[in-house]
């Protein structure tokens, strides 16, 4: 057993909490429901001379069940956590407590390739493929990174042409745009940074004085000449990259998600394969 | 798994049985103080038997996943309060034994965010998948992925090769 499995164990209740819990839960029980369940609860209950009630509250509660639960499973099921690329519904943030969303979340948000991830000013981006190569030519324009280095390419679809509520637009810099890799392969972790070639960017997605762009085409990205055996050994199927849009704001009770950025992460190549 | 034959005292023996300590140990990844934990443990408790006639669980997992649910609501709304509140709490630690892997474990584990603890807890010692986690946590099942990945990284130390 490994040493976290017996750090676990060593979390866990007392027998006299348990023996109490017992209690209160028994006599919760008596009180809603004025039966006696005399076997397991150890403090001595009353007959009640309301056990018709009992038994008529315990029906309606029956006929309830499905208007009670159905929704419940829906709200919080998986299937309400996943993106529609056919719509631009945003992925809802983590809620806490009974479901009402918390004013102070602040959560990124992970999206896989050929997910589309977007807020609700109609900005999106959505990464289809995945490259490692040596150069890149965008009609005249050719480019090679430095010595040692290689690209990583993302073929993108993306609209950042919307302002957001402060009247401003993304502008995807290496200030707003990060990558990495960390990845286990075997007994050996492989990881770094890959960084993002804003000028590739600004000349291949011409953006006005606001930064605004649309389109298809390409991110480019440059790191050192490790990542290509890597990439070559395993490579990257639909699914395995992630990226992440941060910045959840919040607005009183309305919880939105507005694209600020975004950080590239591969991740569990050799899980995959 | 309801049987209306067997006494309600007797059934909530059984589930305190099978998943009290389960409660705690949900708990404390998000509270990490025994009493708040402790006091978690019994809303829920209470909490399942206030709609015991209502729900109809097919099996004692799906009632387990019900449970962590619930655990993991009440645990970030108790996280949140006792922030407000910046209250200390009278025990420093919930670990009764010296056994110095365990606190170094401890130590790790208090670096981590409360989402990284859970999804930790539920994947090594539980056993669920990153689906499921994503269930619990209303989150990306991709965000599971990420998360388990750093984790392994840093508690490697502390996981056998099976834990994976």
């Amino acid at each position: 057993m490994s040493e976290y499995k017996r750090y676990i164990d060593e979390l866990k209740l007392d027998e006299q909490f348990k023996d109490d819990l017992l209690k209160k839960m028994c006599e919760k029980q008596s009180v809603l429901q004025n039966e006696v369940e005399p076997s397991a609860c150890p403090a001595p209950v009353r007959r009640s001379r309301r056990k018709f009630l009992g038994v008529l509250s315990a029906a309606a509660c029956a006929v309830l069940a499905c208007l009670v639960i159905v929704p419940v499973v829906v709200l919080t099921g998986p299937a309400a956590s996943r993106m529609d690329g056919a719509n631009s519904d945003f992925l809802a943030p983590p809620q806490s407590g009974d479901g009402s969303p918390s004013d102070d979340a602040q959560e990124a948000v992970m999206f896989a390739l050929g997910q589309r991830a977007s807020d609700i000013y109609g900005n999106y981006f959505e990464f289809s493929s995945v490259g490692c190569t040596s150069a890149v030519t965008f009609g005249d324009y050719h480019y090679v990174p430095s010595e040692g280095n290689v690209f990583v390419t993302l073929d993108v679809a993306l609209d950042i042409t919307h302002a957001q509520s402060d009247d401003k637009f993304i502008r995807l810099s290496c200030g707003t745009v990060s990558a990495s890799y960390d990845i286990d392969v075997g007994d050996g972790n492989y990881s770094g940074d890959l960084v993002f070639r804003e000028d590739i960017f600004k000349e291949h997605f011409p953006a006005d004085e606001y930064g605004r762009a649309a389109g298809a085409g390409t991110l480019v990205f440059e790191t050192g000449e490790s990542f290509l055996r890597l990439f070559d050994m395993y490579p990257v199927k639909e699914g395995e990259i992630f990226f992440e849009c941060s910045d959840f704001r919040s607005r009183g009770n309305v919880h939105s998600q507005v694209l600020t950025g975004f950080e590239l992460s591969l991740a569990e190549l050799i899980a995959n394969n | 798994m309801d049987d209306e034959r067997i006494p309600a005292g007797v059934q909530f023996e059984k589930i305190i049985a099978r998943h009290a300590d389960t409660v705690f140990r949900v708990a404390y990844q998000y509270l990490r103080n025994r009493q708040d934990a402790e006091d978690v443990v019994q809303e829920v408790f209470l909490s399942l038997v206030q709609r015991f006639r209502q729900l109809s669980f097919n099996d004692d997992e799906h009632l387990k996943a019900w449970i962590i649910r619930v655990t993991i609501n009440k645990s970030i709304n108790a996280a949140k309060y006792n922030a407000r509140r910046r209250t200390e709490s009278m025990e420093t630690s919930v670990l009764k034994s010296y056994d110095k892997s365990s606190w170094e474990i401890d130590d790790v584990l208090s670096k981590l965010s409360a989402d990284d603890r859970q999804i930790i807890y539920l994947h090594y010692y539980e056993g669920y998948q990153a689906k499921d986690i994503a269930s619990f946590l209303n989150i990306a099942e991709n965000a599971v992925h990420k998360r388990l990945s750093r984790a392994r990284a840093r508690l490697k130390k502390y996981l056998d090769e099976g834990d994976d």
